[in-house]
């Protein structure tokens, strides 16, 4: 039994979410051998400090697909990926959950006439079958899915596994393959433009130490901006409801959970929300959750390790006053 | 020029109950269309405002109630619906009902220049069917689209937002894009709309009219199925505090 990690590129760089599911595949995998494939565009280079992480964090053998001899175009990657599995035939595929991830891995199992599960959260190996376990139903039911072909794929969800550190004594495998274009789809689609987008456009919840989080609670867009301003004072990254976002009370950006961002840093803190499944499951990966609402009842304190039963603005307009820091 | 809008009926993933073994009461559960299927009905009224002269042929694939979101869309915007509907399809996970929807398209409905779709259903959450469909019908396609920004007879421009970044993106026809957002606000049918969407033809389809056959089909073809579904339980042992005083002391971690 092998299983192939999709080791998904970031701005040329190797991110902790491709070493977090190398080392998740090793940790399932009873000993077996696991695999990646790196589609290597322009600009990138695979040096020893690279190597010997992949090394360490599970990597047995690494195929390296050199596609600077062209122009590498994102979209090719399905079809070159399809066509290494046919040659090496693993048992288990599996990306991250990226909107990279999710747009490749459908392309793959279709062209594989195979199974594949969205967005797991656990993967586990039961007599050499994987079994994927995802939130569906607006996270409010957990569903493990089973397969009957191979390989079997799942896109896993960014940080449902920690990278962690093997020991070996050999160094990692690698194998460069021939660039096949074979048959794509390229010829009517032209990327006119792309820019990163602005900083502001995006929020990075994946390295956030504090997250304060506000829900109906706050109740209008003014406790928005201060909440923005507490965490501005404090270096902490403000987060929202799905609801909160819906009734225009803050950006959508700003929206965790299920159809929103994911995010587990060191200290949650959620302010006036009544904790919907749909936001509990891109916050409860947390190390410590606090929240505070006025109702004694409400589902949020079921995932909190620190409750206060009071009117959320209060507290903030506290906080505001107070001269608080997180000591991070 | 020739489009189709894929739509989709789901549960409203709000009004959830559960049993007391943990089981989701699916019955008296309120249907609703899934809501990224409004952006991709807002898409398709921009591409025939702008081309007046575009057939939109709207295909939903589900029970037989599902004539229910296929008249509503019908309402805001198209000009005749398609339900694709049998028994045979109970199960279909995402690729088999990508396949279901590809027999429909080639051996029914025909082909078309645009297809599009919402990016997700709200109850399964796996964007994964839109891909497969673009594949199944070897046509190009363009995921998280947030805007149509232009559009003519021979070419489509796009704002497609993924994590990495906002691309714009120049496409040629059959193209499948799949709207993850809508810049705008969505419309809300008016009587006059209710009664033009009315007198707009919907036929029923099944595994038959389409070719596909039983053994292709629904839960026996689809190669993945529920092991077992679950209640998710997130809990900690909460410590309530008295004080924002020992609250904030709580903070510093």
């Amino acid at each position: 039994m092998e299983i192939l990690v999709y080791v998904e590129l970031n701005k040329n760089e190797i991110p902790d979410y491709s070493y977090d599911l190398i080392s998740y595949a090793k940790e399932i995998s009873n000993g077996n051998r696991v695999l990646g494939v790196l589609l290597q565009p322009d600009g990138f280079f695979l040096d020893e400090d690279k190597k010997k992480n992949l090394r360490k964090y599970g990597l047995d053998k690494l195929y390296l697909i050199n596609t600077n001899r062209v122009y590498f175009d994102k979209r090719v990657e399905p079809f070159l990926i399809v066509d290494l599995i046919k040659k090496i035939d693993v048992d288990i595929f599996i990306l991250t959950s990226t909107s990279n991830g999710r747009e490749i891995a459908p392309v793959v199992a279709s062209c594989l006439n195979t199974g594949l599960t969205a967005d797991c959260t656990k993967l586990e190996i039961e007599d050499s079958k994987l079994i994927s376990t995802r939130p569906t139903f607006g996270g409010k039911l957990m569903a493990s899915i089973m397969y009957k072909k191979r390989p079997e794929m799942a896109t896993v969800r960014k940080n449902s596994f920690k990278k962690k550190e093997f020991n070996f004594d050999n160094n990692l495998e690698i194998e460069f393959l021939e660039f096949n274009l074979g048959d794509c789809r390229l010829n009517s689609l032209e990327i006119i433009d792309y820019h990163e987008g602005l900083k502001e456009d995006f929020i990075n919840y994946q390295n956030a130490k504090v997250v304060l989080a506000g829900g109906m609670g706050l109740k209008n867009k003014e406790n928005f901006e201060k909440l923005k301003l507490l965490a501005k004072k404090t270096g902490a990254i403000v987060g929202a409801t799905r609801k909160a976002v819906d009734r225009g009370l803050i950006e959508r950006k700003y929206q965790i959970g299920q159809t929103g961002s994911s995010t587990s840093p060191l200290l949650y803190v959620g302010f006036g929300i009544s904790g919907a499944i749909h936001h509990i499951v891109g916050m409860e990966n947390s190390k410590k959750i606090i929240a505070i609402n006025t109702d004694k009842n409400a589902p949020v304190f079921k995932s909190a390790d620190i409750g206060l039963v009071e009117d959320a603005i209060f507290v903030l307009d506290k906080m505001l006053d107070s001269n608080i820091s997180f000591n991070i | 020029m020739k489009i189709l809008l894929c739509i989709k009926q789901i549960p409203d993933t709000n009004d959830v109950r559960w049993s007391k073994d943990n089981n989701i009461i699916r019955d008296g559960v309120i249907s609703v269309i899934n809501p990224y299927d409004l952006y991709g009905i807002m898409a398709s009224k921009t591409v025939k405002e702008k081309l007046p002269q575009s057939k939109v042929t709207i295909l939903t694939m589900g029970p037989q109630n599902s004539i229910e979101s296929l008249r509503y869309a019908l309402n805001m915007t198209g000009d005749e619906g398609y339900l694709l509907t049998d028994r045979f399809f109970v199960g279909s996970d995402t690729l088999i009902t990508a396949k279901t929807l590809s027999y429909a398209i080639k051996n029914v409905l025909g082909d078309f220049d645009l297809i599009i779709t919402g990016q997700f259903a709200s109850d399964g959450d796996t964007a994964q069917t839109p891909y497969c469909l673009a594949n199944l019908l070897n046509i190009a396609n363009v995921g998280y689209v947030h805007k149509i920004d232009d559009v003519n007879e021979n070419r489509i421009s796009l704002t497609s937002i993924k994590d990495d970044g906002v691309y714009k993106i120049k496409a040629k026809y059959p193209l499948l894009i799949s709207m993850a957002n809508f810049e705008g606000e969505i419309y809300k049918p008016k009587i006059k709309d209710y009664i033009m969407g009315a007198n707009k033809k919907i036929t029923t389809i099944n595994a038959n009219d389409i070719l596909l056959n039983q053994e292709e089909s629904g839960l026996r073809a689809s190669p993945t199925y529920v092991k077992k579904a679950y209640r998710p339980l997130h809990e900690r042992n909460c410590k309530f505090v008295n004080s924002i005083y020992d609250l904030i002391e709580e903070m510093k971690v």
